[in-house]
Order: C-alpha cells, then sequence, then structure tokens
C-alpha cells in the first residue's frame, strides 16, 4: 500500500507568556514542547490510533497533520506532496476532521443540511442546488440518519449525542476525503451508541478507501477499530507498531504500564490490586526530562537513561518501533 | 440486619417539561463491608439515586416515596438538621465528581480537611490536625500536603484529598459518583488500588456510581444496572458478568470493546434512552430490546429472583410462576 501521509520530524512548541518579573529579569522564553521531533506514516486506507495520556502532545499532532496549526520545523507529506507546497484548501478536502464534543463541534445556528452542506460551499464543489442537496442525502443515508427528509430540516437540538456525532461523520464524508483526523470521536457518547459509531466508522472508512487517525486515550476502542498504534509519550511516539502485536506484546515500559492500567471486564478483578508500571505523575511539558523522557518515572531506568535519549528503531522486531535501551529485556518479560 | 436498605424508593424533579421520574422505584439492600456497583448510561437515574442516598438534591427534586433505612433509621422523613448532624459524613459521605473543581483554591488542604472536624467533632485545632494528617496518610499522601494548596497538586492527587475528605468522619458507607472521570488511565489504576485498600482495610462499603463496567468490576461486589430510572438487573457481580439475564445488561456487557482476549464484533442498541418525563408504557427498554415481546409493552415486568441475582424483566415470568 501506498503512503498517504509521511510525517518526518515534526515539532511544535508553544511559547508560554512571561509574567513581567521574569521579562524584566531577562528570564529565557519557556515552551511546552508539545510535539517534539515526531515521524510516522498512515497508509492509504489504514487506521492508525495515537494514544497517551491528557497534554502527550496527540491533540497537537491531529491538528499539525491538517494544518489548522503550523509546525515549527520537519516536514508533512500529504498524498505526494508536502504540506508547505501546496495550499492549505487542497488538502483540506481530502483531510477531514471529527472532534470529541459533538455538542460544540456543531454550529446550533445551522440545520443538518446546512451543516453537512457547509465543506461543499467552501470548497465550491456543486455549486448545483438541486445535485447538493442530492449529495448530502446520500452522505446522510451513508451515516444512517434515516429517513433522511426526517433530519435534513432538524437543528442540532432535536438530535441526539449519538446522532450529532453522526452529522459530524457525514460532514466529513461529504467531500470524500482520503483521511479523516478523529479526535476522541466517542469518548463523550454513551456506552451502547459508543459501539455504533465505532462499527460506522470502519465500515465506511473500508467502502470509501478512507484511513483514519483515530487518536485517544481509550486502548480498548483502538484495539477495536485500528490497524496500527503509535504511543505517544511527552511529544515523542514512544513505540509504533501493528495493533495487535504492540498490545500482546509491548517493548516500551510506558506502553506495558498503560496496558496494564486498564480496568478490564472481569468480575475476579476485585480481589487483586492492579499492577502499577509506573510511579507518580507525567512531568510537564516544559521541563521535559533529560535523556529518555520516561526515565523519572521507569521501574527499568538505569544509568544511561538519565544521559542518552533512546531513538525509534525497529531492530528488535521488523515493523515494531520502539524508543527503549531496555526493549530487549522487556520483550522477554 | 443490611447496611442500607433501600425500598421502592422514587424521586422526582420539577422540570419545564413536567415531572421527571429519574429514580422510579428502586429496591436493594447492602451489607456491611460489601461494595456496590452502579451502572447505567447517562439520564438513568444513577447520579439522582446517590444525591438521594445523601440528601443533596437540588431545590427542584424531591423524594416522593419510598424507604431508605440506614442502620436502620429511616433517612427520607429524618429532618435536615438531624441528618447534618448525626449521618451525612459520619455515617454515609460522598466522593464528588471533578475533583478539580471540588475543592476551594484558597484555603490550604489542611484547613479544608480539618474544619470539620473543628466545627462539627468540636475537636481541638490540634487534635484536628494529627487527625488530618493520620487520614492523607491512609490515602498516601505526606503529611506535607496538609499546608498545600489545591493548585499546588496535581490531579491525581486532589482526587486522593477529596477522597480522604469522605473519609474523615469514618463513614460506613461513600458513595463515589465518577470518580476518576477526567483521570488518565494510570492515574486512575492508582485511585482504584486506593479505594480496594480502604475497602479492605477499613471495611468501607463504597457505591460506586459509573458508566464504565470496568471500573466496576475493579470495587464491586454487588451490582445493579439501572434504565430509565429502574433497576433492571441486580445480583453479585459474578452472576451478573457471567450470565446476564435482562437483555439491556446483556447487550451492555457486548457493547464494551476489550483489551484483552478475542476480538469480537462490538453489539449496540439501537434508539436512544427515554424521556422520563414521559417514559414508555410496560417495561422501559422495549422499544430498544432485541427479545422484545407482546406483553412488554403492556405491563410493567416482574421481578425475577434467581440466587442473589433480580432480574425485572418478562422473558423469565413464565419459568418463575411454573
Amino acid at each position: 500500500m501506498k503512503n498517504l501521509v509521511v510525517v518526518e520530524n515534526v515539532t511544535k512548541w508553544f511559547p508560554v507568556r512571561r509574567s513581567i518579573t521574569d521579562f524584566l529579569r531577562r528570564r529565557p522564553l519557556k515552551h511546552v514542547k508539545a510535539v517534539d521531533g515526531v515521524s510516522f506514516n498512515i497508509k492509504e486506507n489504514e487506521i492508525l490510533a495515537l494514544v497517551g495520556e491528557s497534554g502527550c502532545g496527540k491533540t497537537t499532532m491531529g491538528k499539525l497533520l491538517l494544518g489548522s496549526i503550523l509546525r515549527d520545523s520537519g516536514s508533512i507529506r500529504f498524498d505526494g506532496v508536502s504540506l508547505s507546497e501546496v495550499g492549505l484548501e487542497s488538502v483540506r478536502r481530502k483531510a477531514q476532521m471529527i472532534l470529541q464534543d459533538p455538542y460544540s463541534s456543531i454550529n446550533p445556528r445551522f440545520r443538518v443540511s446546512e451543516v453537512v452542506a457547509e465543506p461543499l460551499i467552501v470548497h465550491k464543489m456543486i455549486p448545483d442546488k438541486v445535485q447538493r442537496l442530492e449529495t448530502i442525502e446520500t452522505a446522510l443515508n451513508e451515516v444512517k440518519l434515516t429517513p433522511v427528509d426526517d433530519f435534513l430540516g432538524r437543528f442540532p437540538y432535536m438530535l441526539s449525542g449519538g446522532q450529532k456525532q453522526r452529522v459530524a461523520i457525514a460532514r466529513a464524508l461529504v467531500l470524500r476525503p482520503k483521511l479523516i483526523v478523529s479526535d476522541e470521536p466517542v469518548s463523550m457518547l454513551d456506552l451502547s451508541i459508543r459501539a455504533e459509531i465505532l462499527e460506522l466508522m470502519l465500515s465506511l472508512g473500508k467502502k470509501f478507501g478512507i484511513a483514519y487517525l483515530y487518536i485517544t486515550h481509550d486502548l480498548s476502542t483502538a484495539r477495536y477499530i485500528a490497524d496500527r498504534i503509535a504511543v505517544m509519550y511527552l511529544g515523542k511516539i514512544v513505540e509504533i507498531g501493528s495493533i495487535d502485536e504492540v498490545l500482546q506484546q509491548p517493548l516500551h515500559p510506558y506502553t506495558k504500564a498503560l496496558i496494564d492500567a486498564v480496568p478490564q471486564l472481569d468480575p475476579k478483578n476485585r480481589l487483586r490490586d492492579i499492577k502499577l508500571g509506573v510511579t507518580g505523575d507525567i512531568p510537564s511539558s516544559m521541563n521535559i526530562p533529560s535523556g529518555c523522557r520516561f526515565h523519572t518515572r521507569c521501574p527499568y531506568a538505569t544509568e544511561i537513561c538519565e544521559t542518552v535519549e533512546p531513538i525509534l528503531t525497529d531492530d528488535l522486531r521488523r515493523g515494531h518501533e520502539v524508543a527503549c535501551h531496555h526493549a530487549e529485556e522487556i520483550g522477554r518479560n | 440486619m443490611p447496611l442500607l436498605d433501600v425500598e421502592d424508593l422514587q424521586t422526582y424533579y420539577n422540570a419545564r417539561g413536567g415531572v421527571v421520574k429519574a429514580v422510579d422505584g428502586i429496591s436493594f439492600q447492602l451489607n456491611e463491608g460489601e461494595s456496590l456497583g452502579i451502572a447505567g448510561e447517562s439520564g438513568c437515574g444513577k447520579t439522582t439515586l446517590g444525591l438521594s442516598l445523601m440528601k443533596l438534591l437540588p431545590p427542584n427534586g424531591w423524594v416522593s416515596g419510598g424507604k431508605i433505612r440506614l442502620d436502620g433509621q429511616d433517612i427520607v422523613t429524618m429532618d435536615e438538621s438531624k441528618f447534618r448532624k448525626e449521618v451525612r459524613w459520619r455515617k454515609i459521605s460522598t466522593i464528588f465528581q471533578g475533583a478539580m473543581s471540588a475543592l476551594n483554591p484558597v484555603y490550604t488542604i489542611g484547613y479544608q480537611l480539618a474544619e470539620p472536624l473543628i466545627y462539627h467533632q468540636k475537636m481541638s485545632k490540634k487534635d484536628a490536625e494529627s487527625k488530618s494528617i493520620d487520614v492523607l496518610k491512609s490515602v498516601g499522601m505526606d503529611r506535607d500536603v496538609f499546608l498545600r494548596y489545591p493548585h499546588e497538586l496535581s490531579g491525581g492527587m486532589k482526587q486522593r484529598v477529596i477522597i480522604a475528605m469522605a473519609l474523615i468522619l469514618n463513614p460506613k458507607i461513600v458513595i463515589a459518583d465518577e470518580p476518576t472521570t477526567a483521570l488518565d488511565v494510570i492515574v486512575q489504576a492508582q485511585v482504584i488500588n486506593l479505594l480496594k485498600k480502604l475497602k479492605r482495610e477499613n471495611r468501607l462499603s463504597i457505591i460506586l456510581i459509573t458508566h464504565d463496567l470496568g471500573l466496576i468490576s475493579e470495587i464491586a461486589d454487588k451490582v445493579g444496572i439501572m434504565y430509565a430510572g429502574r433497576m433492571v438487573e441486580f445480583g453479585s457481580i459474578e452472576e451478573v458478568y457471567d450470565s446476564p439475564k435482562h437483555p439491556y445488561t446483556e447487550k451492555l456487557l457486548k457493547s464494551v470493546p476489550r483489551l484483552k482476549g478475542i476480538k469480537r464484533k462490538l453489539e449496540f442498541i439501537p434508539g436512544t434512552p427515554p424521556d422520563l418525563t414521559n417514559p414508555p408504557k410496560g417495561c422501559r427498554f422495549h422499544p430498544r430490546c432485541h427479545k422484545v415481546m407482546e406483553i412488554c409493552s403492556r405491563q410493567d415486568p416482574p421481578t425475577i429472583i434467581q440466587n442473589t441475582q433480580k432480574t425485572a424483566c418478562w422473558l423469565y415470568a413464565d419459568r418463575s410462576q411454573s
């Protein structure tokens, strides 16, 4: 399969506002290193899950991919062309987004038909009104908001959370994109509806050959939907590989800890403690630890981890990249 | 005698569209040292149930029927001043949702922790301080947290402080309503382990209210599944999780993606939960049920009891009669 997205060594640092005293004392400007040298690719029609704790930079990465914020350095190639060579409009025609909160991502004063028509109008596609309406109806059919006539004239407040998220998907779908960046698309939804939306995303992806970047903190839904998974920690990818291999045989202690920390549906759970692979809290991305940025919380950390930053490599297992000095040891357990 | 005995509880709200029957006839019992998980989708009344137990309903809400017996005393009819003096925080307390905003930013942690001891228990400041520090230690925090302000603590630490506050007067029951939302998985795991320890060492009864069925299996001995203001299934966690009887429970369990084991196709429940000002007649789940029968839309389902498992569903009605 061809690579649809190639991200190479992308960084994005946000400056932190200095107080007046800091400014007068000429203290250096501090940065939140949200994305700090990230490389990965997404193949056509592939679903890549990007997971990590809050503040790890996964949402920023999604925005960088769509060009809704601009990177500081590195390169992003989309469908063969660099994001800086072409205008953003042509990228956005092929790359759309679904956001976490359908309650705020849809204009409350727009009818469903207007919400779905908006991308077509912005990109000056299908100027003919009758044809446009047909396109909108098809999109609503595809996300199973039927009978379509019933939904076209509704305002968002007349829809349930799940229905709103379907409208958001229809809006993303109407341009026939090659990539949809979806940032926690089901985390606000109720349990019984969550599965339905995931299933819908999967089937639409297959039907129209759409690739997804599925940004989430939830490993279980990632496992269900994704082909590959990238685990981020403090602005860097620490492990990336096929979803089954990474979840079954993680090579990075952080991935391992994340997997162990998820409560499973097993009545026997209550009889034992959850095994905790790491200690403490995630450090601030203003003060990233030296060497391996995970060493302050890592149970495997040795001297080398404090000074030498490990690089992401698939030396150990082909196609399964990991950035850890002790990956071999972890792979054996 | 059970520690908590809820009998046919009805809690209603006055709203613009009419009366919302958020909790509409719920009964269950909980013994000392036992923990209970209440699961259900948003709007099923699980939070209202928790608020009714604490007598902390908003002004437009009231308990319109039923009994809540705590240690043999009916708290529904008990007047507020007596409840405040003798029951709330002492026998039953709560861990509030959203640790980030539940603490007062302008007082130290120590002040906020020791306040009830000084004013309610008339302890001296010194005793209150040492008691607060003991409680902080029992939730795994250093004594120097006593002098810190909320903004100096991380989310996980704030949640521990909130738990410490709930424990300060040694209650027998703690109601935890979504205690770990907004926490990352690793911090969540730390908080879960803390609750497990309190349960084990202090014989604390935890009533865990959440939509996360995995979380419930980490804490609860018994589980109640709520739908549209009713308890559709109740029983020991083994029975309910391993052999769910109610079609709603069955589907709910099958809609959870698993991290381990075989990857199964997820099931989902079509439709949305009903409007509680005007719930459907008969079984409230019947419009979404995949095993619906003719009688379901006409009459309320009977509650069938098997071992510890109670199921409100017509599917099992015949078997019990014969």
